[in-house]
């Protein structure tokens, strides 16, 4: 299978426990973090550190144009924020098939604006329990 | 999601302009109070002053699941005075094109700029620049630049 293009992903967003998605707008770029925390596991006599692996966390980063009337995408999202809420998050990168879905809780949403750019959005998802990776 | 954008947006330039009577006050008047006087491609005997539509550029400027352009149009203002009245002050020179441009920007970076099957976002001045024509003679060319962003609508 040949690599995905990234113009091909489509992000969503849940707010009903993940029976439905909405795509979540202006969103043009994604870093997902799927990651294990390293446990330092030396001991007397080692000459190199022993690592074994850790609680796992994958932490999620949204960023594109800020679209401010996306009321079940960016400003739900924003909601959530507010609200502490768990809700749920899918990637598809190959606007089909492959990708995750995510509980997770919104832990960042900021908007910046300059005079010469158009205005735009970040926002950080930290995730709660394991993903499900998709197919 | 459409693929370019380039011709939408030249429509809804010359749509534009041809509506602001600010623009086409300024041109040749003809048959149609100046309106035929903003062209993409110049026939024998356009009277002065006059304004060309069409040369530029575009690139993609994606999202997610939708498509967007960011078209970079060049106009062209084309002016011909040959009055003896003083330069910088007078309708010799830039004095013309420059009234013109200004009314042209004022179009493009209001909320006049329509372009079909797509939400106009932004539109950024491109730094621009103006000549003289020795041939014809007394021509002066001012040639705005922008830079339009623009999202495919669903």
């Amino acid at each position: 299978m040949a690599s995905i293009a990234g113009r091909k992903c489509k992000v969503y967003w849940s707010t009903d426990g993940g029976s439905t998605y909405q795509q979540i707008l202006g969103i043009d770029t994604i870093a997902a973090d799927t990651q294990a925390a390293p446990i330092n596991d030396d001991e007397f006599g080692d000459e190199w550190e022993q690592f074994i692996s850790g609680i796992l966390s994958n932490p999620i980063k949204l960023s594109g144009g800020f679209r401010p009337a996306d009321s079940t995408g960016q400003a739900a999202i924003r909601a959530a924020l507010v609200s502490g809420a768990f809700q749920n998050f899918k990637v598809l990168y190959d606007g089909t098939t492959y990708g995750f879905t995510q509980q997770v809780v919104v832990t960042k949403y900021s908007t910046n604006t300059q005079t010469k750019d158009r205005t735009t959005v970040a926002i950080e998802l930290q995730s709660n329990g394991a993903p499900s990776f998709l197919p | 999601m459409s693929a370019t954008a380039s011709w939408a947006t030249q429509v809804g330039i010359v749509a534009a302009l041809r509506a602001a009577s600010a623009v086409t006050s300024l041109l040749a008047q003809g048959s149609d109070a100046g309106q035929s006087s903003i062209v993409d491609e110049v026939i024998e005997g356009q009277l002065y002053p006059y304004i060309v539509v069409g040369e530029g550029s575009e690139e993609e400027e994606l999202t997610f699941g939708q498509g967007g352009h960011v078209v970079r149009p060049e106009i062209f203002i084309y002016t011909q005075d040959g009055s003896s009245t003083s330069a910088t002050t007078g309708a010799a020179g830039y004095k013309q094109g420059l009234a013109i441009a200004d009314a042209v920007a004022t179009v493009i970076e209001g909320d006049g700029l329509t372009v079909s099957g797509h939400d106009v976002t932004m539109v950024l001045q491109e730094p621009w620049t103006k000549e003289r024509l020795d041939d014809p003679a007394n021509v002066r060319v001012v040639m705005p630049k922008f830079e339009i962003h623009l999202e495919d609508q669903s």
